[in-house]
């Protein structure tokens, strides 16, 4: 399922956002020119815009208002990426080479946080003092929840409340922000906005589990970037928790056996995923991205009932049919 | 060389270090402290250049002074941690020499722009975005030069300028808290307009010369800014401020051999 689909109603805004990220990041120097048209160009589902702009739709004032606030959330999604990229030593993403791998880390450090700056320097025409606490918030709790996450790689007896907190602050955070943001601006009534952001925090939650399960279930080609990345660098997501507290005692023993070497082979990264696969941990996180999107529709009650509303139900509906 | 200049703001920059060490200890995982050892001439030296141009104003450093210079504090670590990344062939051990940098850098950019909302400083969000901006983008032509062999002394240079620039001139504005920043855009005649363009230009030159000190560079491309800056002090108000700043050119100058120009001397006689 692919998630720009369901954005047909609002695509006329979502390319004044792209034309809008074109003319931001045009630069005199044709080396670094090169490089943001590369990034620009290498995709992406675009869902915090779309969900800014669908937001925007609760709203009394000028919905155009939103597509520089949705460009500037979509510059800070780009510059976590590239950041992420980094600290993953990721070679591709969506199937293409990352910046790092093109242009070196020093590069896409200083790329990543240009995005970063440069959506500052959008956003601080919006004198919405919630919105720029808001984002000021999430940007500081992604970070921390990245340290997080490497400060405890390969710590394998984690448990699933620090992996709900991480998750919540790595992802659901600024997706959260993303569902507010439109009605911010648009100084939507405040149960909207509410209502929102408890449709963003819960799609975030079921959106991260979702990921973290394909990483173990999908090829690479799919993925459009390694397979089983998480546990080659020691990052303890739901399957692995469920797998090594919860499974069946022989799979449970055997696990503690391929966990317990400092260095992972690929013959034991490769066992470890098909314990996953076998032992009903992709079962056990799935049912939590089941529980996720109904709350996430639940709360979509509480909004009017408009096409905003139905998009945000599929696309909520849409989280746990992803296949990247 | 900056021992003194730093000596001069000990209880502010004492303040704002503490609340930020404060902040650190909170950043889950300990091990964070290995990868953000940052020297001190490093990490102070946009605050005091922020501190010491309010001073030139007001005697008094007012909570707003000191939450600028906060401010200015966590871009300059944040910078300074950012300022240049090794690959991953380089790193002798990614995770202090790569990650910790990379994720605590990208923390205290949220933590500056978390303060600017936090203090109702949101008039500088724009200039200091902006300089992030400017600055970034001479880091990476920076990072992409590297990577072909081809010297990139000047953009490190115009970095350094850029920031030091914005430390003083900010540093002038938040201290007069006369009208609001964009004023001074469009109306040359505001006071302290001038003292504001004067310290961001001896600002300019002040920072390059640092950058080219710390890199122990052939002082023969400093003496131009060295001399500018002369020409320049003799623009700003005497008093302790400038006095500092003078023995802060003196200091460069004495170990690069280069000499208090004569017309200065004939002035301060």
């Amino acid at each position: 399922m692919q998630f720009k689909e369901l954005y047909q109603e609002i695509e006329p805004e979502l390319e004044r956002v792209e034309e809008y990220l074109s003319c931001c990041l045009q630069t005199a120097d044709s080396r670094l020119q090169d490089s943001y048209r590369y990034l620009l160009q290498a995709g992406g589902k675009r869902l915090r815009p779309a969900f800014a702009i669908l937001s925007a739709r609760y709203g009394t004032q000028n919905g155009g208002a939103i597509i520089p606030v949705a460009a500037a959330f979509e510059l800070v999604h780009m510059a976590s990426l590239v950041h992420d990229d980094i600290i993953d030593e990721a070679a591709l993403r969506r199937g293409k080479p990352t910046i790092r791998s093109l242009f070196g880390n020093d590069f896409a450090l200083q790329l990543g946080d240009y995005l970063f700056a440069r959506a500052l320097n959008i956003l601080e025409a919006y004198p919405n003092p919630a919105l720029h606490r808001l984002l000021a918030a999430a940007s500081m709790e992604m970070s921390r929840a990245e340290i997080g996450q490497i400060a405890t790689a390969y710590h394998y007896s984690q448990g699933i409340r620090r992996y709900f907190s991480r998750i919540k602050r790595k992802t659901s955070l600024f997706i959260t922000l993303s569902c507010q943001a439109g009605a911010l601006v648009g100084e939507a009534p405040g149960e909207c906005v509410k209502a929102l952001g408890h449709y963003g925090h819960c799609v975030g939650m079921a959106f991260q589990i979702t990921d973290d399960v394909l990483d173990y279930l999908a090829d690479s080609r799919t993925l459009g970037k390694p397979a089983a990345s998480d546990i080659r660098q020691g990052i303890v997501t739901l399957p692995l928790i469920y797998a090594v507290n919860q499974a069946g005692a022989p799979y449970r023993k055997r696990l503690f056996s391929l966990l317990s070497e400092n260095s992972l082979t690929e013959e034991r990264i490769e066992a470890v995923v098909q314990i996953i696969k076998e032992c009903g941990a992709v079962e056990y996180s799935l049912s939590f991205v089941d529980r996720f999107v109904r709350k996430a529709i639940r709360e979509l009650s509480f909004l009017p009932d408009c096409s905003a509303t139905e998009i945000l139900r599929q696309i909520a509906k849409g989280v746990c049919r992803r296949e990247n | 060389m900056l021992n003194k200049l730093f000596q001069s703001f000990l209880p502010e920059i004492t303040a704002v270090e503490v609340r930020l060490g404060h902040s650190l200890r909170k950043l889950e995982g300990q091990v964070v402290h290995k990868g953000i050892d940052i020297k001190k001439e490093n990490r102070l030296w946009l605050p005091v250049m922020c501190l010491l141009s309010a001073r030139m104003v007001g005697k008094k450093v007012t909570d707003k002074i000191l939450h600028l210079a906060g401010i200015f504090y966590l871009l300059n670590c944040a910078f300074y941690l950012h300022w240049r990344l090794p690959d991953d062939g380089e790193a002798a051990r990614i995770k202090e020499e790569v990650h910790y940098p990379l994720l605590v850098g990208d923390w205290l950019y949220s933590n500056m722009y978390a303060d600017i909302c936090r203090y109702d400083l949101q008039q500088y969000l724009q200039p200091l975005s902006s300089l992030m901006v400017a600055v970034k983008q001479e880091l990476a032509l920076n990072g992409l030069k590297k990577k072909e062999n081809i010297p990139t002394l000047g953009h490190e240079l115009k970095a350094g300028g850029l920031m030091t620039e914005q430390a003083c001139s900010l540093g002038i504005h938040v201290a007069a808290d006369l009208y609001p920043l964009a004023a001074y855009s469009s109306n040359t005649d505001l006071p302290d307009k001038y003292l504001m363009d004067t310290m961001g230009s001896l600002g300019y030159r002040l920072g390059v010369l640092k950058i080219l000190w710390e890199k122990k560079e052939n002082p023969a491309s400093a003496i131009d800014d060295w001399h500018h800056c002369w020409d320049i002090m003799g623009r700003i108000p005497s008093g302790r401020e400038k006095l500092l700043l003078e023995e802060l050119l003196l200091s460069m100058g004495g170990k690069w051999g280069l000499y208090k120009p004569a017309f200065c001397k004939e002035n301060h006689a």
